[in-house]
């Protein structure tokens, strides 16, 4: 009876212990198969998020400790992945700077086939109960095209900038160009009326010499030939012809010349420009702009050379002189356009002032959106100081801002870092070390 | 026969000088004033209303088109002319001829002549 009870335990015992591994196993398999679901989610969902996603090990080149597949097809070469960054240090600075919103970068980069790609690096760092940086994890991401599109619209609005003034240019042509036409015609004339004289007296001359003359009569045929000829009027008028005429022929040669600076389209290198004379250029262009609205007040300081791609600082003046014109038109009174360009230790500062309307707060944030304006059709199409912004800002590393007041004025201030001078190893080194001896 | 009394306009003086001096030939037959303001050019109406305004359009202060309509409504009898270097007009101007800078000598004379025959 008693092994029988042992017996049935035992049995029981093991179909329990059966039953039990079972279960085990079936939940085991279960929570394999969804552990394998879900990493094939994972790596679905990595594989195909239009970017390539990376985790980057901190110090040195930021080495990649993993990357999706996607890399490859941006950065070209898988082993490539080192010196990917650019700008070592500005990763650093973007890294250690970095908080809860991470970092957004853009660059160049070399791909193997031998084209240049514009890349845009967003990553967030990930930092260990100590605070130390434990890894870096983001996306990379091709901007190529986009950086094309966005070259190709600053083209654009430079042509549309220009266009706009077209007609006023031509009005400023057009005014030299009538009395030059009409001075080199009186010179012509003149020249035609000095010629007859010239032959009357050769005439006399000749009568004279052969004694078939007398005094008063020779006196008498010049007075008439003279009066003839307009002489005293000929005389006073043809050297201030002759001098309004090369004037004009200035006048013309001059809005031809900055016209010229702006029309470059397709300088993509940065050279050393002087700025100073960029601005004298613009208020050429953009004079029929201003000059029925507003009085000039331009005092440039010394500038050094600014490494810089002029055409584009040249549009950014531009469309900020244009707006001071029309702020100025908008509020009915004749009014000042203020420029001041200085120096500051490792800056360039320019501002472009105004006494127009001024821009109300609310809209203050938004006057550097692309496409933002509250000018009539045809007056501009929004897109100026959204790129005056992106060429200050993202291409020459530089500032844009503006203070306004309503009713009062407007003032943009450009600030460009003097890294983007071409005398800073010259001159800021030096000014540098000669701080530091003083220190 | 009495000399067609002749109004210049224009703010650049230089424009007026050349004009002045390229229209010489016509002293015997024309009377000619220039203003190198809109202002300056209805004070000389008022003294003495010229045959023939010619003005130019895009000046400081007084539009060209707001002086000719004046003129229009105040004067009537002098006729208009729009010498200017502004391409096409900006619209609404009335004149009896519309002559685009830089204009010959020989276009601007008959230009005057047809708008006092007219």
């Amino acid at each position: 009876m008693m092994q029988d009870a042992a017996l049935w335990f035992g049995v029981v015992a093991v179909l329990l212990l059966v039953a039990a591994f079972g279960l085990l196993h079936r939940r085991a398999a279960k929570a394999r198969a969804r552990i394998e679901s879900s990493e094939e989610r994972w790596r679905s969902l990595v594989a195909h998020i239009p970017a390539a996603v990376y985790r980057r090990a901190p110090g040195g080149t930021w080495p990649m400790a993993f990357v999706s597949d996607r890399m490859g097809e941006i950065i070209g070469d898988a082993p490539a992945y080192g010196p990917l960054v650019a700008d070592r240090a500005a990763l650093d600075a973007q890294v250690a700077a970095s908080g809860e919103d991470g970092f957004t970068l853009e660059y160049e980069i070399a791909h193997p086939d031998g084209a240049t790609r514009w890349v845009r690096d967003m990553g967030q760092a990930v930092r260990g109960a100590d605070g130390a940086i434990l890894w870096v994890d983001g996306t990379i991401s091709d901007i190529t095209a986009v950086k094309q599109m966005e070259a190709e619209l600053r083209v654009a609005q430079r042509l549309e900038a220009v266009g706009q003034l077209a007609a006023g240019i031509a009005h400023e042509i057009n005014t030299p160009m009538q009395f030059v036409g009409d001075g080199i015609r009186f010179l012509a004339e003149s020249f035609d009326g000095l010629d007859r004289l010239v032959a009357e007296y050769r005439t006399l001359c000749e009568e004279a010499a052969a004694a078939r003359l007398d005094a008063p009569g020779v006196a008498v045929r010049i007075e008439d030939a003279e009066q003839a000829a307009d002489l005293a009027y000929l005389r006073e008028r043809v050297p201030a012809a002759l001098e309004r005429t090369l004037d004009g022929v200035g006048r013309v040669a001059t809005i031809v010349a900055a016209l010229r600076d702006f029309g470059r389209p397709g300088q993509v290198q940065q050279e050393p420009a002087d700025l100073n004379a960029a601005i004298e250029s613009t208020l050429v262009v953009a004079q029929s702009e201003f000059k029925y609205v507003a009085d000039l007040d331009v005092q440039l300081g010394g500038l050094p050379p600014v490494l810089c791609n002029l055409s584009e600082l040249n549009q950014v003046f531009l469309n900020l002189v244009v707006n001071a014109a029309h702020a100025i038109a908008d509020s009915g009174k004749r009014g000042v356009i203020g420029i001041r360009s200085w120096r500051e230790r490792d800056a360039v500062v320019i501002v472009i002032a105004d006494t127009g309307v001024g821009i109300e707060p609310g809209l203050r944030e938004r006057i550097f959106d692309p496409f933002f304006t509250t000018k009539a059709v045809g007056r501009g199409t929004g897109q100026g100081l959204a790129i005056s912004r992106s060429i200050v800002v993202d291409k020459h590393g530089g500032s844009l801002t503006v203070d306004s007041e309503v009713g009062r004025g407007t003032a943009f201030t450009i600030r460009l870092p003097a890294a983007a001078s071409g005398e800073r190893v010259l001159v800021g080194d030096l000014e540098h070390r000669m701080l530091d001896a003083a220190a | 026969m009495r000399p067609i009394s002749v109004l210049f306009v224009d703010d650049e003086p230089q424009v007026l000088e050349g004009l002045r001096d390229l229209l010489r030939p016509q002293r015997m037959r024309w009377e000619m004033r220039f203003a190198d303001t809109p202002e300056a050019a209805l004070r000389a109406m008022e003294h003495h209303p010229a045959d023939v305004v010619v003005s130019d359009l895009r000046m400081p202060g007084l539009k060209g088109a707001t002086l000719l309509a004046l003129i229009e409504a105040w004067h009537p009898a002098s006729k208009r002319i729009v010498l200017s270097g502004h391409v096409g007009t900006d619209g609404g101007v009335r004149a009896h001829a519309i002559l685009t800078k830089p204009c010959d000598a020989g276009t601007l004379v008959r230009a005057i002549e047809q708008a006092c025959e007219a």
